[in-house]
């Protein structure tokens, strides 16, 4: 154990005076927190740009009352943002221009075919309300009543069939590509169901009233913050073991240390033990910056750290594997580059994969980060334990197993 | 046990590479307790391979090989090695990133030395200016100083050096020279290998010539001179010309080589004839006698030169 403390020590030294090295594996993982947790840890609602044409205005120039009413109460709904387009100017010009690709045109005389379409809508009512009494209550009302009730329904009905039988019509212009574009639709619906009864004068008889969890607080940084943290112990563990063989199989000092009383598994264990403490490291800075700033749910629980741990051993193994492996520095590198960077990325450890397509999902159940992060999330948020079995099992399974199969191509190397 | 009183001995090795390339081809050599053993040969004669086998890091094809009297194909052989051999391999660094002191306090702690030995070595090898200076940042001479620093850290009764100088300019290729003959005379046994003639020749009790994976010659660089050499030669300078052609009459016609007569000697006797008879003919005369060196052992044994670079020519 001697040896192989002595050995951690050099090989920490060395990363600790590499600025570099430093950079990439702990003060990046915390600019990506913080960057992550700012942009996407914003808790206000979310809203959508969208652009409103009018071209419904007075002969003077200015917009007409109610299109004026109906622009400004949809963009009171504090979901869509109003971005008013010139009804002048070249809608797709528009688009282009403010990166908006969504719009909705208020067509000219949206006013006046709204003013008689509501007062066909109230006469609709009335006729409708009227009919709705006579059937169902006629027979208890005096006949005097209900004779002029008919009357009433009849002059209705007359002065109705002269009203305008139409609807008013406003465009809503979407990209088809546009992901957003069905629920900015949804909320324009929505706008104009509401809106529609106003018109009437009617006032909504259900009220949905919304109401927060009261447990199981959780912010996009708690799922932020244990991705990044185990998408840095699989970088770390991969590129801080990997390389570092090639380079010092090419200087040819694992030869001249294979020539001393350091036995290869006191090596490995020097290895393994840095990768370990910086793997700790992290988690505890990463989870002390993340606490300061943003307040997560996220605790580093004993389970926590345990599955941190052994995700270190499992992903030091697999750059052991990858260093014993390949023999050059350069094929070293770029392999370890094409497993990490893509298993990042696929492994659902950055964003959600609620919102991925389905490839991506099925793609993520084969990486083994997507386990580790799903495992960490599930001990450090919830202190449950069972989902994170598997990353557990794949951990303790597998790096005994790549740890096997590395040192016995590095030994074989180092002995012929 | 017959190889106790050696400390490296090989015995008819072979190596050969995928079936193909045969780098030792039959290697047999003894190298006594003690003294500096030069093995010379151009790149690809299979120096290194024969370093390699000796320090534990290739199995041989056949053949035996023994470290300290023990057997290196041994467990038991390979822990002498380890514990009681230095090396600098051919090409090798160390740590870019850690002090002189903190890497020999490393190879002091896998070895088990206490830090005083890191001390001992920075004093003896003049590194004290350098201890705290990170290894990446030092000359290719200091590099080398380091590296024997920490091939010496384990107090090694044997120590290999492969070609410790080569890739060094001149000056720095002198200092490791220095601390070479301080091992010499420390008792140290010396292993070296090399494709300089002139480094064999200056720190070597004996030397082994190594060429296609076999040992063609063997013995002191005198005796190899001697053996191989071929004439001695006496070059005389500062004659008139009519002593100089009377000198020609007596002794012979001489090569004009510049503004030097040039005579051949077969042997040391014919050398003192040719001296005493130039000198008492004209005592102003400027008289060099030059023996053959291992670059013309080398040249007589297998008809070529090694370059600088450890090519052949």
């Amino acid at each position: 154990m001697r040896r192989a403390l002595a050995f951690s020590s050099a090989v920490a030294r060395r990363w600790m005076r590499s600025k570099s090295a430093l950079f990439w594996t702990m003060v990046f993982p915390l600019m990506l927190l913080l960057i992550f947790g700012a942009v996407f840890g914003e808790t206000r609602a979310q809203t959508y740009p969208l652009l409103v044409v009018n071209e419904d205005l007075y002969p003077s120039g200015p917009p007409t009352k109610l299109s004026w009413i109906f622009i400004n109460t949809l963009n009171s709904t504090g979901v869509i943002e109003v971005h008013q387009v010139d009804p002048g100017q070249n809608l797709e010009e528009a688009m282009r221009s403010k990166g908006i690709y969504r719009a909705l045109v208020i067509h000219r005389g949206f006013e006046e075919e709204l003013t008689k379409v509501s007062v066909a809508g109230r006469v609709d009512v009335m006729v409708s309300t009227l009919e709705y009494v006579l059937a169902n209550f006629g027979n208890r009302t005096s006949p005097e009543i209900r004779s002029q009730m008919e009357s009433a329904l009849s002059a209705l009905k007359a002065f109705r069939a002269n009203l305008s039988p139409g609807t008013v019509e406003v465009t809503y212009v979407r990209d088809p590509n546009d992901r957003a574009s069905s629920a900015v639709e949804g909320v324009i619906r929505s706008f104009l169901a509401a809106f529609n009864l106003r018109v009437l004068g009617a006032k909504e008889s259900v009220m949905l009233s919304p109401a927060d969890l009261g447990f199981r607080r959780t912010m996009p940084i708690d799922y932020y913050l244990p991705g990044i943290l185990m998408a840095f112990v699989m970088t770390n563990g991969v590129l801080g073991v990997a390389p570092p063989l090639a380079e010092w199989r090419k200087s040819r000092q694992l030869k001249r240390l294979a020539i001393t009383p350091l036995k290869l598994s006191e090596l490995l264990t020097g290895f393994m033990l840095v990768q370990v403490l910086m793997s700790s490291v992290l988690a505890v800075l990463l989870v002390a910056v993340g606490w300061a700033v943003f307040r997560p749910s996220f605790t580093l629980n004993p389970y926590a750290l345990a599955l941190t741990v052994v995700a270190s051993l499992f992903f030091t193994s697999l750059g052991l594997l990858i260093g014993s492996a390949l023999k050059e520095l350069e094929a070293v590198v770029a392999a370890s580059n094409v497993i990490v960077f893509p298993m990042m990325f696929l492994s659902g450890a950055f964003w959600p994969l609620e919102f991925a397509p389905p490839i991506m999902r099925a793609i993520a159940g084969f990486t083994p980060l997507y386990y580790f992060a799903e495992g960490l999330r599930s001990v450090g948020i919830y202190g449950e334990l069972g989902p994170s079995l598997t990353a557990f099992a794949i951990g303790l399974v597998a790096s005994p197993v790549l740890l096997f199969v590395g040192s016995s191509l590095l030994e074989r190397e180092l002995a012929e | 046990m017959g190889n106790k009183g050696y400390a490296v001995v090989a015995e008819d090795l072979v190596k050969v590479y995928g079936n193909r390339i045969r780098a030792l081809d039959g290697v047999s050599l003894q190298v006594r307790r003690g003294e500096v053993f030069a093995l010379l040969g151009p790149n690809g004669a299979g120096k290194t391979t024969l370093v390699e086998i000796f320090l534990t890091l290739r199995r041989p094809t056949s053949g035996r090989a023994y470290v300290l009297g023990e057997d290196v194909l041994d467990k038991k052989g390979r822990s002498v090695v380890r514990e009681r051999v230095g090396a600098i391999l051919q090409e090798s660094e160390s740590f870019e990133l850690l002090t002189v002191r903190e890497t020999l306090r490393l190879y002091g702690r896998i070895y088990g030395a206490d830090a005083k030995r890191a001390e001992e070595l920075i004093e003896l090898l003049d590194l004290r200016d350098h201890a705290d200076r990170l290894y990446g940042k030092l000359s290719g001479g200091l590099r080398r100083r380091v590296l024997l620093a920490a091939a010496l850290i384990n107090d090694p009764e044997l120590v290999f050096l492969d070609e410790p100088t080569t890739g060094l300019d001149p000056a720095s290729r002198r200092e490791v020279w220095g601390l070479l003959r301080r091992m010499r005379r420390e008792g140290v046994t010396v292993f070296l290998t090399t494709h300089y003639m002139e480094e064999a020749e200056a720190l070597s009790d004996r030397v082994g010539i190594i060429v296609n994976g076999k040992i063609v010659a063997v013995g002191s660089p005198r005796e190899l001179a001697e053996r191989y050499g071929g004439a001695k030669t006496v070059r005389v300078s500062g004659l008139r010309p009519e002593v100089a052609e009377e000198l020609q009459r007596e002794l012979g016609e001489a090569r004009v080589d510049g503004d030097e007569l040039v005579w051949t000697a077969s042997d040391r006797s014919e050398v003192n004839r040719i001296v005493q008879t130039v000198i008492a003919a004209s005592p102003e005369a400027m008289v060099s006698v030059r023996n053959p060196g291992l670059e013309e052992v080398f040249l007589r044994l297998t008809g070529r030169r090694i370059t600088e670079e450890g090519g052949i020519a």
